[in-house]
């Protein structure tokens, strides 16, 4: 054969393998520079000196599920970790226990009905389930999708988990949608060019959303078994440490994300779900959200650290 | 929207079948023709081909891998324009530096004998290419299928340019092996 022939030859290949080598890819988008802000202005993570933000999906593995005790406000729950793929990076996510979900879904009625409304997030009667529609069950968000899509989202979307792959990658999975259309995608990688830590164990990073600048640090600690873990928040750290909400529980802005990594596996927390709830496992009513507690720091770091020396 | 709900466009003739897939896979399309073309305006005017091609082949034919179907459709429209272009002593691609890979693998022999031939060396590569880890497999179609460069294939799996190439290397070698232990050749 003459070697032009041989793409003739590979042309003709299975159309399994193609669709399998450019799934993802074609999944990986450049985010237009506009949107890149709106997006990353919800993820809330980002560089100082951040290039290029690419939207990856992930493959998720439901067969890897499986339950995991975890404490939440001295509670403890059980939560779903999910097995993720992420290109050939193994990454388990903490899901919000089966009972938090189910007061939220109690909330968010139900949210199959805004995907047959043709109107969509402009109709008055299903806008509502839009703005809460990521409280909803994440297995079922996915397995609705098939994480076939890839869109990018408006600005009002959620973001539902945050957590970290390596040292230069910031990823967040969230539910987001446009119009009629539902798309919950999982989303988001903000490529970091330099991040350096420093000898007291913090690294900090900044960038400009939509004219306001964000900082972040990540806090570098240690668990009882002698493992890293990277506890990220939002500065400045007491703000962080109090996530504040308005009444109709739309703002939620992040408490606790943190990450470690055992064993070659990255396993993410996220603590959102601990503001919802009183000290005594109550859930915190509404009318009471703008009130919530202003002392949570010492909670939220008790319960991150049973989280961490768990591994 | 789904793959299947966009076929059916083309099925009603809907032309809206046209900006759905462009919206979904024209980034992919692009990708793919600008690996072969080396220059925007070529993919572009190639992806521009594809959706007129998908229009007047759909239907009859109804893909049952969207994604693969359409891929060959602009590869193939791209490999012509690149044997245009080069005839007119244009390019800058991938497409030189894989075939002098294929230089020392390939027989150099004039074309297959014949079509049984040829068929049965497709399907033996694709039982090789199945017997291949996912990653790797991923690895050698993204070159030899999509000409995509080593440094953009390592940097989607987080590999050094060179570990791309060594584990190239190694699936030619493999790929040769397979094929001449069942008495075939490229």
């Amino acid at each position: 054969m003459k070697k032009e022939e041989f793409y003739n030859i590979m042309g003709e290949i299975d159309d399994k393998f193609i669709a399998e080598a450019y799934e993802n890819k074609n999944r990986r988008k450049i985010i237009p520079f506009k949107k890149t802000f709106a997006l990353i202005a919800a993820v809330l993570l980002i560089a100082a000196t951040a290039t290029v933000v690419i939207a990856k999906v992930f493959d998720i593995r439901f067969d890897d599920t499986e339950k995991v005790k975890l404490y939440q406000d001295g509670i403890e729950v059980e939560h779903t970790r999910y097995s993720i793929m992420y290109d050939s990076e193994e990454i388990k996510i903490d899901e919000f226990s089966e009972e938090v979900q189910k007061n939220f879904k109690e909330l968010s009625g139900n949210w199959k009905e805004l995907l047959d409304c043709p109107k969509g997030v402009d109709c008055p009667e299903h806008e509502p389930l839009y703005h809460n529609r990521d409280f909803l069950n994440l297995s079922e968000a996915i397995d609705y999708i098939g994480c076939e899509r890839i869109k990018i989202p408006d600005q009002r979307f959620r973001t539902t988990q945050i957590f970290v792959l390596q040292s230069d990658y910031y990823i967040s999975l969230h539910y987001c949608g446009e119009s009629t259309e539902i798309d919950f995608s999982v989303y988001v990688t903000a490529e970091i060019d330099v991040k350096e830590r420093r000898e007291d164990g913090i690294s900090k990073f900044s960038f400009t959303s939509i004219g306001e600048e964000k900082e972040f640090s990540e806090e570098y600690r240690t668990n009882k078994n002698g493992i890293e873990y990277v506890v990220v928040y939002k500065e400045p750290k007491d703000e962080y440490f109090n996530a504040s909400y308005d009444r109709n529980l739309r703002e939620i802005s992040t408490s606790v994300a943190a990450y470690i990594v055992k064993d070659g596996v990255l396993y993410s927390y996220n603590d959102i779900i601990r503001e919802l709830y009183n000290e005594d496992g109550t859930e915190v009513d509404e009318v009471s959200m703008s009130n919530i507690r202003k002392d949570k720091k010492e909670i939220v770091e008790k319960y991150l650290k049973l989280w961490a020396d768990s591994f | 929207m789904d793959d299947k709900e966009i076929i059916a466009l083309y099925f009603k003739r809907d032309e809206e079948a046209i900006p759905a897939t462009e919206k979904k896979y024209g980034a992919y399309c692009l990708s793919v023709a600008k690996n072969i073309l080396g220059n925007d305006e070529d993919a572009k005017e190639c992806l521009n081909d594809t959706l007129l091609v998908l229009w007047n082949e759909i239907p009859p034919k109804k893909p049952k891998v969207f994604l693969s179907f359409i891929g060959k459709i602009t590869r193939n429209l791209s490999l012509n324009i690149y044997r245009k272009n080069t005839a007119e002593k244009r390019g800058g691609t991938e497409l030189p530096a894989i075939l002098d890979e294929m230089a020392e693998f390939v027989s150099d022999r004039e074309d297959i004998e014949c079509n049984f031939e040829r068929k049965e060396l497709i399907a033996e590569i694709n039982t090789f290419l199945e017997k291949l880890p996912a990653e790797k497999r991923k690895m050698f179609v993204l070159r030899y299928w999509g000409f995509e460069s080593a440094a953009e294939i390592a940097k989607r799996f987080g590999k050094k340019e060179t570990a791309v190439h060594s584990a190239l290397q190694r699936i030619r070698e493999k790929l040769k092996k397979h094929l001449a232990e069942r008495g075939l050749e490229l």
